[in-house]
């Protein structure tokens, strides 16, 4: 099954993912993942059961999904209610 | 993924700050509900990782929050969206704190002693790291910072001291060098873990260090809930489960 995940955060060898949608979360060992990926970084996985089996960077999410947030942390800064 | 942070701190004249607040439906929102607390005056968010910032998704949804204060780091995450979502909803008070700022809260205060700005890509070594002092005994609250962070904090010359420290990351051997622990000299630690977790939390050098110190050591693994009481001059400790 692929799906789409951002890498919530590192505990040493591992990955915790959260799933797009259901917010599920999914560890995985980190040298499963691409090169280059950081914290925040978006992923398109395919899974098999509850193991993350392939994973690539999905960058264009990544930048969207950081300009959208950025935009409503800006409002915040702002004072905004 | 069997791990969390959440603080809740009870001023002497009532008012309710929570530091951090678990992962997503970890049962935060439902401690508050059970012990009468129907608002807080203050929620920080140490940085923005689940485990940390989930819980609080659920507070500023449910129970009115006067003020948020984070650190400022933004976050590509859902449960980041949904947290800053959150504090729109909540028409709370925002605001990003760095070293050197106070957070006022009530008639107590906490002093910021990191991050002095966001750098890099670890969020962790981001963490908003307080210091709070009641009268004659202090409190030390490290988030999720490590070695980095507390090398930094130590050449910054600023006063770490404290009767009772909050472990960084879970007992993570990412911090708790000899050289921090020997500088905050805490009489008692307590680490943040889940029962039989993912990730070997707390590290045997993490304990061993805290032991070679000559702190107490308590955890939400094996102590369940722990309540600190301060007078101003004396501490008590309660766990939900006995040591």
């Amino acid at each position: 099954m692929k799906k789409s995940a951002v890498i919530d955060r590192f505990e040493g060898e591992y990955a915790i993912l959260t799933l797009d949608g259901d917010q599920r979360q999914l560890k995985c060992v980190r040298s499963l993942l691409p090169n280059g990926v950081l914290e925040g970084t978006w992923l398109q996985i395919e899974i098999e059961g509850d193991h993350v089996v392939n994973a690539t960077i999905d960058q264009e999410k990544t930048d969207n999904t950081l300009k959208r947030i950025k935009e409503k942390l800006e409002g915040l800064q702002r004072g905004e209610k | 993924m069997g791990q969390g942070d959440a603080i809740l701190i009870q001023s002497p004249d009532g008012k309710n700050a929570l530091i951090d607040g678990g992962e997503p439906n970890s049962g935060t929102l439902q401690y508050l509900q059970i012990h009468g607390i129907k608002q807080l005056d203050l929620m920080i968010a140490t940085h923005p990782h689940s485990d940390h910032i989930g819980g609080l998704v659920d507070i500023l949804l449910a129970i009115p929050v006067n003020r948020v204060v984070t650190n400022g780091q933004i976050y590509t995450s859902p449960t980041y969206e949904q947290f800053i979502d959150g504090i729109k909803k909540a028409k709370a008070i925002y605001s990003e704190v760095k070293q050197g700022d106070k957070i006022y809260f009530g008639d107590l205060d906490f002093y910021v002693l990191s991050p002095v700005s966001i750098q890099g890509n670890d969020l962790n070594e981001n963490s908003l790291v307080l210091r709070l002092v009641y009268g004659k005994t202090s409190f030390l609250f490290m988030g999720d910072a490590g070695a980095l962070t507390e090398g930094e904090i130590l050449s910054s010359h600023i006063t770490v001291q404290a009767d009772v420290l909050k472990v960084g990351h879970h007992g993570s051997d990412s911090g708790s060098t000899p050289a921090f622990l020997s500088a905050v000299h805490p009489t008692i630690a307590i680490y943040m873990a889940g029962r039989k977790n993912d990730f070997g939390f707390p590290h045997l050098s993490t304990i061993n260090n805290l032991k070679a110190i000559g702190a107490e050591i308590y955890g939400t693994d094996k102590n369940g809930t722990i309540i600190i009481t301060s007078d101003g001059s004396l501490i008590n400790v309660h766990t939900s489960i006995s040591k």
